[in-house]
């Protein structure tokens, strides 16, 4: 397998064009070029309903790749059956991969998710997760971070936290699968494609969450959308690791992170969060963090 | 009672975009407030704001990054990424 | 070719075994689990090696998975009931808006709430403006049939449409009827091999569904277009069939209806109750009465139920369903149909059979004898024809 070691290794292929109606400086579309440079034309992206179903606006698309967009509770069974219709059609070598937001993946199509991941479908499951439904505007969804207000968990004078609920921990759901599944980073190309080459060659089911900067939602200004993305790995927000076989890796370890406050502060979205909120969220993050550093090459689900 | 009128004959008309990347046609490049200059003489080509374009408006070459100022709508990511001060900022004229 | 005895969910599997589909995406309901049953056998007795039989983790996921199957150029089949085919409901309007030719079984069963495993069509009928083609069958020699006439339909290039085949549950679905299974020789020569145009094949990157502009009228004219065009397609595909398989099949069933003033208008197994009524009342009253069943509910065939009812002078449409606030679904379809005519024929709707209620001959003479009741005074009636229901002692049941 082709290990990439910097930047300068990444092909200089691109399968995605400019021209759609993404927002200056997203995350999420970003993630898709970079991943289509290492799958490939001969791809199938199964999209979820989201930001994402807008980059094609008949008849145009930036993709070079083949696309469906059925709902957005089902891209996992819908890669289901485009990948059994390929095979049966003796089109094998054609990679069928998933790019669903954090509401199509954590939420509203977590049982078409569960169902690929268990049958170990030969499916690379791609979630950019912008930490909220944001195509309709930046909502709650269970992947949204305590302490970040959203429009349908606005901060008010009854609740000045904001979100209350502390988001799933869907990498542990999803290892425990007994799938490849893995983090990712905007900040960190390498180890996403060398993540998602890794996926490629597996014969069975890869779930692989991007961490997806969003400029509209979490109100920052565009050009920070690669400094964010590293400050959410910097800081423990976002820590990258992965797990297979039930065993944990992971893959930037630091002695120490920078305090959330340096993430927190580049956005709108956690503007008025009070102290005592910005502490819970730090502790929340460092016993997670702790965790992952326990059980570091250990079985972890 | 008269037939009914059928609008369309045939069924030609199935929704599906067959042109693979024919987006890249179309100008974003009306969104800009500021576009990205590049600096050749201060470029190391570490290939760094080409990863990092979301939209795929800059191009790489053996000569380093090209701008597709069609494509680009103005984030700046590759000015505020670039080690080198390669990549500057200018105002749109508007 | 071989006479044998099958259930209807064992003749719709008939069917998906000769015409061997691709992918089977299926989730277990009653009364439509004998047939993945009878095909996951099938499978693993190594008797469909072209085909994967895959196991889905809802019916939304069953439907989502064979819009993939479909999307990637493979010919798919499946089969559900009741409330899984309302949760495919979402997907059942994206697989017809993406012109994708699906075909599937459906077991008619009563949607709760309350619960009830027995047969009306509530189901099937909720479905009718979803853009799929739509049949209704009367007996598993039919429900074979209409299942490889199905698959030449949906894939034909003037229609490109997802078709699904109804039966009866329980009625159709549990009893074993003789039929006759035709041999895959003449299955290959009546349903060519599916060659998509329009779908995602290695050499050629399509983007299928698409979010659209102004377009969408377009698009959604195409449909309607693509599902008129159904109507001289499926005739055409009935008299090949007849050709082939030597069973004569049209756009509506036509029962003793050259001489008759009165008409039934009856929509799958109830029909077969209600001719074997108008036999008797024929040979021991002398009433003239026929019947009309609706083979075809999409596209919906004005022209020849026009054409089959333009000499009765009353007609009875039976509904098997209920919009609660309206009443009999077919009955206003019905009306609609022959109201712009020259001359029209007095129309009664009756609504029977919910929840597997079952349909006797002795209620089809009733009804015939109210009918007959309605002419003689002009005065066409709506009426619920359970006698079970106004027999009910509504004032032991809870809550009433």
């Amino acid at each position: 397998m082709q290990e990439f070691k910097s930047i300068r290794d990444l092909p200089e292929q691109d399968y995605f064009t400019g021209g759609s109606s993404a927002c200056a400086g997203c995350g999420p579309s970003m993630g898709l070029k970079l991943a289509l440079k290492v799958l490939g034309p001969e791809t199938i992206i199964i999209n979820a309903s989201g930001c994402m179903t807008l980059l094609p606006l008949y008849p145009n698309t930036p993709l070079k790749a083949s696309w469906i967009h059925n709902a957005i509770e089902n891209a996992s069974s819908t890669a289901a059956g485009a990948r059994h219709g390929l095979d049966m059609l003796g089109n094998r070598d054609m990679n069928v991969v998933c790019y669903a937001g954090d509401g199509a993946t954590y939420d509203i199509g977590i049982a078409s998710l569960s169902g690929a991941a268990a049958k170990n479908e030969r499916i690379i499951y791609i979630c950019y997760n912008n930490q909220s439904f944001g195509n309709t505007g930046f909502q709650w969804s269970t992947a949204t971070p305590y302490g970040s207000e959203t429009k349908t968990t606005p901060r008010g004078k009854d609740n000045p936290i904001g979100t209350t609920v502390v988001n799933k921990n869907m990498l542990k759901i999803m290892g425990a699968h007994r799938v490849y599944a893995a983090t990712a980073s905007l900040a960190y190309p390498v180890d996403f494609l060398n993540k998602l080459n890794r996926a490629k060659e597996r014969d069975g089911f890869s779930y692989i969450e991007l961490l997806g900067a969003c400029t509209a939602g979490w109100n920052y200004d565009p050009r920070l959308t690669v400094r964010i993305s590293k400050l959410a790995v910097r800081c423990g927000m976002w820590p990258l690791y992965e797990i297979e076989n039930g065993v944990l890796t992971l893959n930037k370890d630091f002695s120490e992170l920078k305090p959330i406050d340096e993430f927190l502060k580049l956005q709108g979205r956690y503007r008025a969060l009070p102290q005592d909120g910005v502490d819970r969220l730090q502790s929340l993050i460092s016993e997670h963090w702790t965790e992952l550093k326990e059980y570091n090459g250990l079985r972890y689900v | 009672m008269r037939e009914e009128e059928l609008p369309y004959k045939g069924i030609e008309g199935i929704p599906i975009i067959k042109e693979p990347g024919s987006a890249e046609k179309i100008n974003r490049g009306s969104w800009r407030l500021v576009r990205p200059v590049h600096h050749s003489e201060k470029c190391t080509k570490c290939k760094i704001c080409y990863t990092y374009c979301p939209d795929a408006a800059i191009n790489w070459t053996p000569d380093g990054p090209t701008i597709n100022l069609t494509s680009c709508k103005g984030c700046m990511i590759c000015v505020e990424e670039c080690p080198t001060d390669a990549m500057t900022e200018e105002k749109e004229a508007t | 070719m071989k006479q044998t005895l099958v259930t209807g969910n064992e003749a719709a599997a008939w069917g998906a075994r000769l015409v061997q589909p691709n992918y089977i995406p299926t989730f277990p309901i009653t009364p439509q689990t004998e047939c993945i049953e009878t095909l996951a056998r099938w499978i693993s007795d190594g008797e469909l090696p072209g085909t994967y039989f895959d196991r889905m983790e809802s019916e939304h996921s069953v439907m989502s998975a064979a819009v993939g199957a479909a999307a990637v150029g493979a010919r798919v089949f499946t089969a559900t009931s009741s409330q899984g085919l309302l949760l495919m409901h979402e997907v059942l309007y994206i697989a017809a808006g993406m012109r994708l030719p699906i075909v599937m079984a459906t077991i008619s069963r009563g949607l709760s709430a309350p619960v009830t495993l027995w047969s009306d069509h509530n189901d099937f009928l909720d479905q009718r403006d979803s853009g799929w083609l739509m049949f209704h069958a009367e007996n598993n020699q039919e429900v074979l049939d209409l299942v490889l006439q199905a698959y030449r339909i949906a894939e034909d290039s003037r229609v490109l449409l997802p078709v699904m085949v109804n039966m009866d549950g329980y009625v159709l679905s549990f009893t074993d009827e003789p039929i006759t299974i035709p041999s895959p020789e003449m299955v290959k020569e009546f349903l060519p091999k599916y060659t998509p145009k329009h779908t995602i094949a290695k050499d050629r990157p399509v983007t299928v569904g698409p979010p659209v502009l102004d377009e969408y009228t377009i698009f959604r004219a195409q449909n309607h277009v693509a599902a008129r065009n159904a109507l001289e397609v499926m005739e055409e595909v009935m008299d090949d069939f007849d050709r082939i398989f030597g069973r004569r099949y049209h756009l509506v069933d036509e029962f003793m209806l050259d001489d008759a003033e009165l008409v039934l208008v009856t929509q799958g197994s109830m029909s077969t109750t209600a001719k074997a009524a108008i036999m008797e009342m024929r040979d021991e009253e002398g009433i003239k009465v026929g019947l009309l069943r609706l083979r075809v509910i999409r596209p919906w065939p004005a022209k020849a139920i026009a054409e089959a009812l333009k000499n009765a002078k009353a007609v009875a449409v039976i509904d098997r369903n209920l919009a609660p606030g309206r009443g009999g679904i077919m009955f206003p379809e019905i009306v609609e149909t022959l109201y712009n005519l020259d001359r029209r024929p007095l129309v009664s709707s009756f609504v029977v059979g919910l929840g597997g209620n079952p349909q006797t001959e002795h209620k089809v003479k009733e009804i015939t004898r109210k009918l007959m009741d309605d002419l003689e005074t002009g005065r066409p009636r709506v009426e619920w024809n359970d006698v079970d229901v106004n027999d009910m002692d509504v004032n032991d049941m809870e809550g009433l």
